[in-house]
């Protein structure tokens, strides 16, 4: 019972606390989300939505008129690209040499789970701790646990 | 008030001296095994830590003096600035934080060694070495390379001010507490390297220094978060973090800082990964001072303006010495450092730290990747390439996502083992309560993905760090207690433990707190007075425009009244100014919080007719990143006042291993 009142009252806490924060996406919100996916040409290594100079505000209302003028994301970047070079894009390009920035982080997250669930595995295997475990009854288990609570909260 | 600055240069020129002196006393006090020469060493440290003071001293009383003569007063103070303004000038150029990094690290390498257990002379000895050769460097520094103290003639009669963006209240703290985290990792480093090269390998060197980690790493962690919070009230574009390389170069040595504290508790517990941590902690510190050289050296603008820049040519040299040396301490070493224990089972809290550590490892590699990919680009191809917030987000979110379910799962699971059976039964409400949190916000009307796979994840780490202080507490509940009582029992008895678990609530909260901007709301106008603009649930109407003059700025001060469902709930007051020194536009944001949501109000232009542009978000539950900040810091209190750690078990027997070598 404890449980479920418990389980209850994050549910109504959730509820009241995060429901109304679903927006719905209008030509301003694919301005500002464009806006965040290129780089600003006015300020050095800032998105053109981080920018806050005069020529960056223009530019984000200018998408936004694209937008509303019904332009899609990928006509505005083109155009976006063709005005002011490639590097406008917030990040390279998944092709050719430039697929590299994306494919080594996760190259280098699985080698490093794989190394270390292969030794992980290993050690488990090669484990020097001879003592047999017996399992436990239940009541014995609950004493356990109580005792060690105990013997934690000394330590 | 007469400027002292002439003695600043001289200063740094004798503590130099002094530090050679220290370095070569310990050096040979290690090697000839004479501990008396080491404490000799330590006072020649104390007078170079004297000296670096007095050039602070110096520099501080030019700035206040406004002694225009020295190049860096004049570039970073000037008349109009306040006060406390004027201090935060000491670490606002590249000579003076260069000063300020070197002040704080003769200071802690004075308290560090004076302080260390009496353990061995012969690691001292070593340590204070490490810790003379790293200060000999920045002395180097900023008498040949970066020089504070440069004098200007004809001196002008006013200085260029401090740029409008750091005159804030947050910069009094955030760069003294990035530092104060930066350089703080100096000395575990150093105690790690020490322990290598005296052959002390067992647990002293990290029990020595381990409040100087949890310190250093609480001071960098409140000082990244600071840095988000002034960046969310001072630049104006509704966020707190942007991924940008001077960011990111703060961030990457809390990443394996985390993963080293997380790690050296299995060294700590079952004497495992010693060579994992060693390495860890060799990466923590080349990486603080990496990033250092990162935002310091102009390699982030172009790599032509790092060769044409005055530092970035000494500090390449300087940290593949560190890169190199330590790692081949480490393969010199490298029998000494096997582990003397097993794991016992895939399920075991150990595969959770292990499985953390890689996870963290991960996330740093991507950052720094990211970070300096442009960089190789150029160097490569010639051609400099953007990496921006999109790909952070989009490599580094699955990995910190797995992490907040590393941290729920870790207290679930006990040391050495634990059978499915018992994982499944003490997983159940944890993971109850996330499935709770996911199909609520489904019903709500949520849909992204990753907002409810986060929100969900931290309903279920929540509960399970939760449901460790509630066993914890029934015992003393057991014994009468009331609960309140009993949960500061279970905190005070055991403060690694639980404040640990204090951090990770207040990480959580951080966690609701980023996963709560997927759902920001934006809007720009142009307004004349009287017009209105929507944003999110909100009606702003242009009110009023006041128009005033200081010594410092030319202010446009805004009046926004705030409308909510045809009721006026609030007035913003949002300032455009100009400041005369800098010739340059400085908006101030004005902020309504609540733990629902920011509304973030900004005037990016006011024209001469008054008509202004606006610009406005709504943040949902940024304010939790704040509260998660402070939870994390009171956590950080219980975990520094803890006690050493319980002791390790004992070997377990006919294990093969190499003894552990006494200092010879």
């Amino acid at each position: 019972m404890k449980t479920f009142v418990g389980i209850a009252g994050v549910a109504l806490a959730v509820v009241l606390v995060v429901a109304p924060i679903a927006t719905a996406a209008g030509p301003q919100d694919i301005a500002n989300s464009i806006s965040e996916h290129v780089m600003s040409p006015f300020c050095p290594g800032v998105t053109l939505h981080d920018c806050p100079s005069d020529n960056a505000i223009q530019l984000r209302s200018q998408i936004a008129a694209w937008a509303a003028r019904g332009w899609s994301v990928q006509r505005i970047m083109a155009k976006l690209v063709a005005e002011y070079g490639p590097d406008i894009r917030a990040v390279p390009s998944d092709r050719g040499a430039s697929r590299l920035v994306w494919l080594l982080p996760s190259i280098a997250l699985v080698l490093g789970a794989g190394t270390a669930g292969v030794l992980a595995w290993r050690w488990s295997r090669t484990s020097t701790d001879p003592t047999p475990r017996p399992a436990l009854a239940s009541h014995d288990r609950q004493r356990l646990e109580e005792e060690l609570a105990l013997i934690r909260n000394e330590s | 008030m007469q400027s002292l600055g002439p003695l600043g240069h001289p200063s740094l020129i004798v503590a130099l001296g002094f530090v050679v002196l220290a370095g070569a006393m310990f050096v040979a006090s290690a090697v000839k095994q004479r501990p008396q020469w080491s404490d000799s060493g330590q006072r020649a440290l104390r007078v170079a830590a004297g000296l670096v003071v007095v050039a602070v001293v110096a520099l501080l009383s030019a700035l206040f003096s406004h002694d225009f003569s020295f190049e860096y007063v004049a570039n970073y103070s000037s008349r109009s600035l306040s006060g406390p303004y004027t201090l935060t000038a000491l670490w606002g150029g590249m000579q003076g934080s260069l000063l300020f990094w070197t002040f704080l690290l003769t200071i802690y390498a004075v308290i560090a060694l004076k302080t260390a257990p009496a353990i061995s002379a012969r690691l001292v000895a070593w340590a204070g070495a490490v810790l003379s050769g790293i200060t000999l460097f920045f002395l180097t520094l900023l008498v040949v390379a970066a020089d504070p103290f440069t004098r200007l003639a004809p001196a002008p009669s006013d200085g260029q001010g401090l740029n409008p963006l750091l005159q804030s209240p947050g910069m009094l703290i955030h760069p003294p507490l990035l530092y104060t985290g930066f350089v703080g990792f100096s000395i575990p480093f150093a105690f790690a390297m020490s322990a290598l090269l005296s052959r002390r390998l067992e647990d002293t060197w990290f029990t020595a220094t381990r409040r100087w980690t949890l310190f250093a790493w609480s001071a960098l962690s409140i000082g990244i978060v600071l840095g988000g919070a002034w960046a969310y009230t001072e630049l104006g574009w509704g966020g707190y973090w942007a991924w940008d390389p001077v960011e990111n170069a703060s961030f990457l040595p809390w990443l394996t800082a985390t993963a080293f504290l997380h790690s050296v508790i299995i060294q700590e517990k079952r004497r495992m990964l010693k060579v994992w941590n060693m390495s860890l902690i060799l990466l923590t510190y080349v990486l603080a001072v990496f990033g250092t050289f990162l935002t310091r050296s102009g390699i982030l603008s172009s790599i032509h303006t790092f060769t044409e820049g005055p530092i970035g040519k000494w500090f390449l040299p300087f940290l593949a010495a560190m890169l190199i040396g330590g790692l081949a301490v480490i393969a010199i070493r490298f029998d000494d450092l096997r582990s003397e224990n097993r794991f016992d089972s895939l399920l075991s809290r150990e595969s959770a730290f292990l499985a953390n550590n890689v996870l963290f490892v991960a996330a740093a590699f991507t950052v720094l990747w990211g970070t300096i990919y442009p960089i190789l680009s150029e160097v490569t191809t010639g051609v400099r390439l953007s990496v921006g917030p999109p790909f952070f987000d989009t490599v580094f979110l699955p990995i910190a996502i797995a992490i907040v379910a590393l941290t729920g799962i870790g207290p679930l699971i006990s040391w050495r083992r634990m059978s499915k059976g018992a994982f499944t039964r003490i997983a159940r409400l944890p993971l109850g309560v996330g499935a709770v949190v996911v199909v609520a916000l489904g019903l709500e009307g949520v849909h992204s993905l990753g907002a409810l796979l986060a929100f969900g994840l931290c309903g279920f780490t929540a509960a399970a760090i939760t449901s460790e202080f509630v066993r914890g507490s029934r015992v003393y509940r057991s014994r009468g207690a009331s609960w309140l009582t009993s949960l500061a029992q279970t905190i005070l008895r055991n403060r690694r433990r639980y404040g640990g678990y204090i951090v990770h609530l207040g990480v959580l909260l951080i966690v609701i707190g980023l996963a709560g901007s997927s759902f920001r709301a934006e809007r720009q106008a142009l307004l004349d007075r009287g017009q209105s603009m929507h944003v999110g649930r909100y009606t702003l109407t242009y009110a009023h425009l006041e128009r005033s003059s200081t010594a410092e700025k030319f202010i446009n001060r805004v009046t926004v009244t705030v409308a909510r469902g045809g009721r006026d709930i609030a007035t913003l007051y949002p300032q455009r100014n100009f400041h005369f020194a800098q010739q340059q536009p400085q908006s101030e944001v004005a902020i309504r919080t609540n733990p629902q949501e920011d509304l973030y109000v900004v005037v990016t232009s006011v024209d001469p007719s008054g008509a202004i542009a606006l610009r406005a978000f709504v943040n949902p539950l940024t304010w939790w990143i704040w509260v998660g900040a402070a939870v994390m810091a009171l956590g950080m209190g219980v975990l520094l006042t803890g006690g050493p750690t319980a002791a390790a078990p004992k070997r377990a027997p006919g294990v093969v291993r190499e003894p552990v070598l006494a200092a010879k």
